[in-house]
């Protein structure tokens, strides 16, 4: 058992489930915008998610020589953060100042009610990495504990 | 005095049970924090199993069994997880999803908890071998 590796992939699936909550609410924050720079109307983001083996110098060091050997560790980060392709919404609203010649303008295809769920389901997976870290450190600190006289 | 050892065979197993639940713990966090990877498949270390194998004593090998298994937990131990692929009888892992995750939540959370409780029974256990040393050390002083 390596007691730091295990910080660290709770850590790392923290870290990736908060960039998957700031994704969700620049989502959110831009359901109505019209104006970016890459021109049109704001397109919805995804966050996504891989396994990557655990990374480190020393630790992997000893681990070859003292640490038992458990493969197939794999802790998470962000691969990316994909454009979605949908297409935007059209709304007629002739004289708002972004509509096409036709009076339409165009929206993202943001569904709110679908962004809250997400967001939900992103919050508890942190909050269910967070319980294993805390579970972690009661074990770590009764294993230093180990010999004191009662 | 011949074979005279601090641990005895059942401090040993202590160790041992400790070690394999520590990676079993190892193991159950990275499944939770891999809940959201697509195609990630949950594994687990099937703990009865190992300390089976582990601790079956060889009586033809040289030694007692406090002996060989000093050797045994000299080395690092290798302990490969089960990986649950789809439709794997003796599942206790949970649905797939569609996005080939069969990782779920509550029950990665309950098994990690059990895990965790059990470490704990046996690092008790443990120090209360060493207390009980202790007062031998200290010829039933306190």
């Amino acid at each position: 058992m390596d007691l730091f590796k295990m910080f660290a992939i709770s850590g790392a699936a923290m870290s990736a489930q908060r960039s998957r909550m700031s994704v969700i609410s620049g989502n959110l924050a831009n359901t109505e915008t019209t104006r970016t720079p890459e021109g049109g109307p704001y397109r919805r983001r995804d966050v996504i998610f891989q396994t990557t083996p655990l990374g480190g110098e020393f630790p992997d060091l000893l681990a070859d020589t003292m640490l038992d050997r458990s493969e197939g560790l794999l802790s998470v980060e962000v691969a990316g953060i994909k454009q979605s392709s949908r297409a935007p919404r059209k709304i007629f609203d002739p004289n708002h100042p972004d509509a096409n010649p036709e009076g339409y303008v165009l929206l993202p295809d943001i569904n709110v009610m679908e962004e809250m769920v997400d967001l939900l389901s992103a919050v508890r997976s942190y909050e269910a990495n967070l319980t294993v870290y805390n579970a972690t450190k009661g074990l770590v600190r009764r294993l230093l504990e180990i010999g004191n006289a009662p | 005095m011949a074979g005279l050892r601090l641990f005895n065979f059942s401090q040993q197993l202590l160790e041992l049970s400790m070690r394999v639940r520590g990676a079993r713990h190892e193991i159950l966090s990275a499944n939770i924090a891999n809940a959201d990877t697509p195609g990630y498949r949950p594994r687990d270390i099937d703990f009865a199993a190992t300390m089976r194998t582990t601790v079956e004593m060889d009586d033809t090998a040289a030694g007692s069994r406090e002996q060989q298994m000093e050797r045994l937990l000299a080395s690092p131990l290798d302990l490969q997880p089960i990986v649950y692929e789809p439709g794997m009888t003796n599942n206790q892992h949970g649905e797939d999803r569609l996005d080939g995750n069969g990782v779920s939540l509550d029950q990665q959370l309950a098994l990690l908890n059990e895990n965790a409780l059990s470490y704990e029974a046996s690092l008790t256990l443990f120090s209360r071998t060493l207390a009980s040393l202790r007062y031998a050390i200290g010829e039933g002083r306190r």
